[in-house]
């Protein structure tokens, strides 16, 4: 093979990296600007899948005038290096930390690519205890969903920096005011209030069109979480899963719960089975909302399991 | 990764390490491949039934309901609906249940009588991964007769991180045991036994010291009623924490159902409860 049929090969192969490297996060959605400084990526809301690369859920950053917070870090390690590549998009400065609102596998593994570049990640003490015990379980079922390929690099990463309760922080220049409301969608939850623009990433407290899947939650405690963020008025909410909403919109997480636990302790009073409860408990008014079919089974065994070691 | 639950306990610690450690190592199996060559299937079929035939389209029989996809395969509830009323002449003598991926894949099995009225039996089982899981029935003149269904068990990601081992081992074997709605004489009617009780596997890690509680469960639930036999239960660690069982029996004027319970310790415990039953009219069967 002569020299310069080398050089074209090794051209060609060249070429063919680079465009995989730039293909490497397909699906990986665009930030929307949601107010001055503050984005969000917003996942397809739909279940995690192969075609959608586990990109189902909301995450976003904020932009100060030292630096970004980054909230939320999607299902990947690959999906936090997309994250990392698409804010330098935006602005050159530096992330400064990372934010887990909550412990939940669409919402934790791409904090291995913010730790590989030194960046401290914060979580509520109890999420980060709930990723360091059972975050090897989750990342075992998204590689069994959706492949080797699209986990690779993905590892536990625990959350270095931990806050017990509510706390007011400054990160990049701009004040945060991470909220705590007591055990609600898990034991651990935060929601980020952006003072300046008044916008809150509510992390797995809301959910916009789509069944929240209970995995290890309060109800009582996650209602009153919501009537306390309703409280609050806010203009512009990024749930944890759909489009972002008004503060009003929230409000419809908690009609799904409170219709599901009466459904559920009605059904089991009667003497239902399990089975037959799983099958036949149902809260009309949200059975277009996605994930439905999978998740309202799911939560309604929760539930009635719960009743039953009462 | 296709070693039994009943090997030696370092093979068993073993080969959980291989599976946390390289869980993709072996092939998952998937809804389309044939159920009926599945090798440990084949083998446990050929010891179990030495070759007789196994009418694969039992739906006249048995119906097997289980969750296409389980949040928590430690919880994966289960229904067999036996499709006929239990006659002396033609009744389900026994169901085994199979659970194709399971490190110990035959999880046991339930035996009904006449006095059964419906050989319907609901619990609750540990499903490893993505698996085939089967019920074999029996009837009372031989035959036998599968139902099949495909099951997605997914580890429970966000399930409360650590027991206490030993307080649930200390409040192990409260028995309850209780009659669904005012039974009728002569109609099946719905129970349901709930038996307190840790039901390890031996294959879990407590998260917090590192250590693997040794395997610890219920293997024999006889239920009788009147003193005659209606449900009789001989299971392993497949069955999940808490073992629940629904089934019927056919109450006549007044009697006792009554529940006996084994467990690997040989702890031996009793649940009873008396039933008074409404003189029978012309009911319709229970049956769905």
């Amino acid at each position: 093979m002569t020299a310069s049929r080398w050089r074209a090969l090794v051209c060609m192969l060249l070429f063919a990296l680079s465009t995989l490297a730039r293909a490497a996060m397909s699906g990986m959605p665009a930030p929307v600007a949601i107010a001055p400084g503050v984005y969000a990526f917003l996942g397809d809301n739909d279940a995690v899948a192969p075609a959608n690369h586990g990109i189902v859920a909301n995450n976003g950053f904020i932009v100060g005038p030292e630096g970004v917070t980054v909230i939320d870090t999607g299902a990947s390690y690959r999906y936090g290096r997309a994250m990392i590549e698409a804010i330098r998009k935006i602005t050159p400065l530096p992330v400064k930390l990372v934010i887990i609102t909550h412990q939940a596998p669409e919402f934790v593994f791409g904090a291995a690519a913010f730790r590989d570049d030194g960046v401290p990640i914060l979580a509520h003490a109890r999420a980060a205890q709930l990723i360091r015990e059972r975050c090897s379980i989750c990342l075992a079922n998204l590689r069994k969903t959706l492949g080797e390929d699209e986990m690779a690099g993905s590892r536990v990463t625990v959350p270095d920096k931990t806050v017990n309760g509510t706390t007011e922080i400054e990160s990049g220049g701009r004040q945060l005011q991470l909220l705590h409301f007591g055990p609600a969608s898990t034991p651990g939850d935060l929601a980020v209030l952006d003072t300046q623009s008044g916008v809150l990433f509510a992390g797995g407290l809301v959910s916009n069109g789509r069944i929240p899947e209970l995995r290890n939650e309060q109800i009582p405690g996650w209602l009153a979480a919501l009537e306390n963020l309703h409280a609050l008025d806010l203009k512009t909410v990024i749930p944890g899963f759909g489009a972002p909403l008004r503060g009003d919109g929230i409000m419809r997480t908690g009609d799904y719960l409170r219709e599901l636990d009466a459904a559920v302790k009605r059904a089991y009073k009667n003497g239902v089975g399990l089975t037959e409860a799983m099958h036949t408990v149902q809260v009309p008014a949200f059975e277009h909302d996605k994930l439905y079919a999978i998740a309202q089974p799911q939560n309604v065994q929760r539930i009635y399991l719960q009743l039953e070691k009462q | 990764m296709k070693t039994t639950w009943s090997g030696t306990r370092a093979v068993t610690v073993a080969t959980l390490a291989a599976a946390l450690f390289a869980p993709y190592a072996a092939r998952a199996a998937q809804p389309d491949d044939d159920p009926e060559k599945v090798v440990r299937w084949l083998d446990f079929k050929e010891g179990t039934f030495k070759g007789r035939a196994i009418d694969p389209h039992g739906d006249a029989v048995i119906k097997l309901d289980a969750p296409a996809r389980a949040a928590d395969a430690a919880v994966v509830p289960i229904a067999v609906n036996a499709q006929f009323p239990q006659t002396p002449t033609h009744y389900i003598r026994k169901l085994y249940l199979f659970i194709d991926e399971n490190p110990e894949p035959y999880a046991g099995s339930f035996e009904f009588t006449p006095e059964s009225g419906l050989a319907t039996i609901e619990t609750r089982v540990r499903v490893e991964d993505y698996t085939f899981m089967r019920v074999i029935a029996e009837t009372n003149d031989g035959k036998l007769y599968s139902a099949i269904r495909f099951v997605k068990a997914s580890g429970g990601c966000s399930a409360p991180a650590d027991k206490d081992e030993d307080a649930a081992e200390r409040t192990a074997g409260q028995v309850r045991i209780q009659a669904e709605g005012q039974a009728v004489a002569g109609k099946p009617e719905l129970a349901q036994l709930m038996v307190r009780h840790p039901n390890r596997t031996g294959m879990a890690m407590n998260q917090v010291t590192r250590n693997y509680a040794t395997a610890y469960f219920i293997r024999k639930v006889s239920v009788t009623y009147a003193d005659k036999p209606v449900m009789i239960a001989n299971v392993n660690f497949s069955i999940s924490e808490n073992p629940n069982f629904r089934f019927y029996f056919v109450p006549g004027g007044s009697g006792e159902l009554k529940a006996h319970i084994e467990d690997t310790k040989n702890k031996q415990w009793d649940g009873a409860v008396a039933i008074s039953a409404q003189p029978g009219g012309a009911q319709t069967s229970a049956m769905k």
